[in-house]
């Protein structure tokens, strides 16, 4: 997310990558990092009496624009933090050369319990003020102590059930809709129907004249997803101060909240949603939830993991 | 089942809500204690002292001060019940204290205020600022200065410390907490009013400011917290003067000293409610 500062940011990307991971400075084997999905999967060691990992990473910045602008003064950090175990700590990465920082970043085990997250960001002196965070990494690695396989758990869980079948009364009311989604519980669950004609041959194909009709679905599948699992999310109990919810409904608030609400801060942004609930004063919500849902479903990542998910989940089932 | 219990352990989130049940809340039913245990885990932390710990803080303050309880409990129930961060961010070990080992402890501290005579459901099984004892837990461990928990003392005396800046995240940065109870021993901020404001401009500016780059912390020696839970069985905590604390290395002084200036100016910039209104803020 780019947001509307008072004093120059960098526009280009800020990437991050972890080259390596030692643990009591032994080098994990290269499977239990992974750059496509930003993972590095801790757990899956073998070892239950490790105390400390080691992270090489390396940090990446649009050069030329670095050196246009009017920044002095810069430096990189490295921020790895967990909310449930209150950890943050910040590592200042070694300038090596023009837009490239490096470094160690050290994981302590007795800090963290589930995952970690790991984000680069750029701070400069800008005008007369020291210290200002001038860029930060778009999209954070996690580090899983959890997990077995380095995926990330963002992921919507998937099924395929003709909707009029008989194990599945729940559905029945929806028996003449493409897809539903069930926004309960630890883990949503999102239902295609495989008895909608065509779905699933479109879905599932693999032929690139299908693929702009494929996309344009997926994205609207995506669209409606975000929406209902938004909405899910934003109940509250009544108290004085909203609560962040945890989980999944977290996660998918602190996705969309910055394109609601794009000048608020997230815990302002989730005020303001809960407080529009209570009030009643819910139509313009609705049109900034819709316009914050169809930006997630549009995003090319997101798009295509969403269609992987989608692709996989009919071969498995098949 | 023996009403003395030998270790705190776990109680599962879903148990424990199920536990507490309106009528358990506003007590006019005891909590069901055969089928606490039964859905608890045992662990290996030692009951007794915490339990002593407890009762001695009720006997030391009357019930129109309780409030005041906190400070003198928090070091100390951080000194005596010694966890890692790791252990201590799972709710299950709160729940197990709350209903299992000092339900009587949770009523005392947070009764229900009339017209509802409940004590919140939080105040047993909820968010670690909210949790009766993982949020004095948490406010030692986060506001202690390595071994020193002076600056706990402080912010534990203060009810708006505890409410309001305990869940900023802004505090994870150990400078960035020293420098805020800085201003308030130095009596630059003194009512909850004017916490809350300092802390709300702290964490505003905050998101543009990186003030772990303004001030560089020190790395937290893990091993030597280690070394300090191992100790536990060698030590007698007292309980008229402070513990020694993790010595797990002091936040460096001169990264408090480079942000209470600033946070200084934040505050005197920012507003306060019934404090006239000054100059814009600056972003």
């Amino acid at each position: 997310m780019k947001r509307l500062l008072p004093y120059q940011t960098v526009v280009g990307d800020l990437s991050l990558e972890v080259r390596e991971a030692r643990l009591d400075d032994i080098a994990l084997p290269y499977e239990m990092i992974s750059t496509a999905q930003r993972v590095v999967a801790l757990h899956r060691i073998e070892r239950d009496e490790w105390r400390s990992a080691r992270l090489s990473v390396r940090v990446r910045a649009p050069e030329q624009e670095l050196q246009q602008g009017p920044w002095t003064g810069m430096e990189c950090l490295a921020t790895l933090s967990e909310r449930r175990t209150n950890t943050r700590t910040a590592t200042r990465l070694r300038w090596e050369g023009p837009g490239e920082w490096s470094g160690e970043v050290e994981l302590q085990r007795d800090h963290h319990l589930e995952r970690a997250e790991l984000l680069g960001q750029l701070i400069a002196t800008v005008g007369d003020v020291p210290g200002r965070v001038i860029a930060t990494t778009e999209a954070s690695w996690t580090v899983d102590l959890q997990s077995r396989t380095p995926t990330r758990r963002e992921e919507i869980r998937t099924r395929w059930v003709d909707f009029g079948d008989e194990d599945h009364p729940q559905l029945h009311p929806f028996k003449n809709d493409p897809w539903t989604v069930e926004a309960v519980g630890q883990e949503p669950v999102l239902y295609l129907n495989s008895g909608f004609e065509g779905l699933k041959a479109l879905l599932a194909s693999g032929r690139a004249i299908d693929r702009p009709a494929r996309d344009a679905l997926a994205a609207q599948i995506a669209t409606d997803v975000w929406t209902v699992l938004f909405n899910a999310a934003t109940y509250q109990e009544d108290g004085d101060t909203p609560e962040w919810p945890g989980g999944w409904r977290e996660s998918v608030l602190r996705r969309m909240l910055p394109d609601l609400f794009p000048t608020h801060s997230p815990d302002d942004a989730l005020a303001e949603v809960v407080s529009r609930h209570r009030t009643g004063d819910g139509a313009d919500l609705q049109t900034r939830i819709l316009h914050a849902a169809g930006k997630q479903a549009r995003r090319p990542r997101n798009l295509g993991n969403f269609m992987r998910t989608l692709r996989r989940t009919g071969q498995e089932e098949e | 089942m023996s009403d003395i219990l030998a270790r705190i352990g776990h109680l599962p989130d879903d148990a424990a809500v199920k536990f507490l049940t309106s009528a358990v809340l506003e007590q006019r039913e005891p909590l069901p204690m055969a089928a606490v245990d039964r859905a608890s885990q045992p662990g290996p932390w030692e009951a007794e002292p915490v339990r002593q710990l407890l009762d001695e803080a009720m006997k030391r303050f009357e019930p129109e001060s309780r409030t005041a309880a906190d400070a003198w409990l928090a070091p100390l129930l951080h000194a005596t019940l010694r966890l890692t961060r790791r252990e201590a961010a799972d709710s299950r070990i709160w729940n197990h204290l709350a209903l299992r080992l000092a339900p009587d402890y949770v009523f005392w501290r947070h009764p229900g205020r009339p017209p509802t005579p409940a004590v919140n459901r939080a105040r047993f099984s909820g968010p670690f600022y909210s949790q009766t004892f993982s949020r004095l837990w948490w406010a030692a461990e986060l506001f202690r200065n390595g071994p020193d928990y002076g600056p706990v003392v402080v912010a534990c005396g203060n009810q708006d410390v505890l409410n309001t800046v305990l869940r900023l995240e802004v505090i994870l940065h150990r400078p960035t907490a020293q420098a805020i109870l800085r201003l308030l021993s130095t009596g630059a901020v003194r009512t909850g009013r004017e916490v809350n404001a300092l802390a709300q401009a702290v964490n505003t500016a905050g998101s543009t400011l990186a003030y772990e780059a303004l001030a560089p912390d020190a790395v937290q020696d893990a091993d030597s917290y280690r070394d300090w839970i191992e100790d536990l069985g060698n030590v007698l905590v007292p309980y008229d003067s402070l513990p020694d604390g993790p010595t797990d290395g002091r936040v460096p002084e001169h990264a408090v000293e480079a942000l209470v200036p600033l946070f200084e100016r934040l505050f005197a910039e920012a507003p306060v409610r019934g404090r006239p209104e000054q100059q814009e803020t600056i972003e």
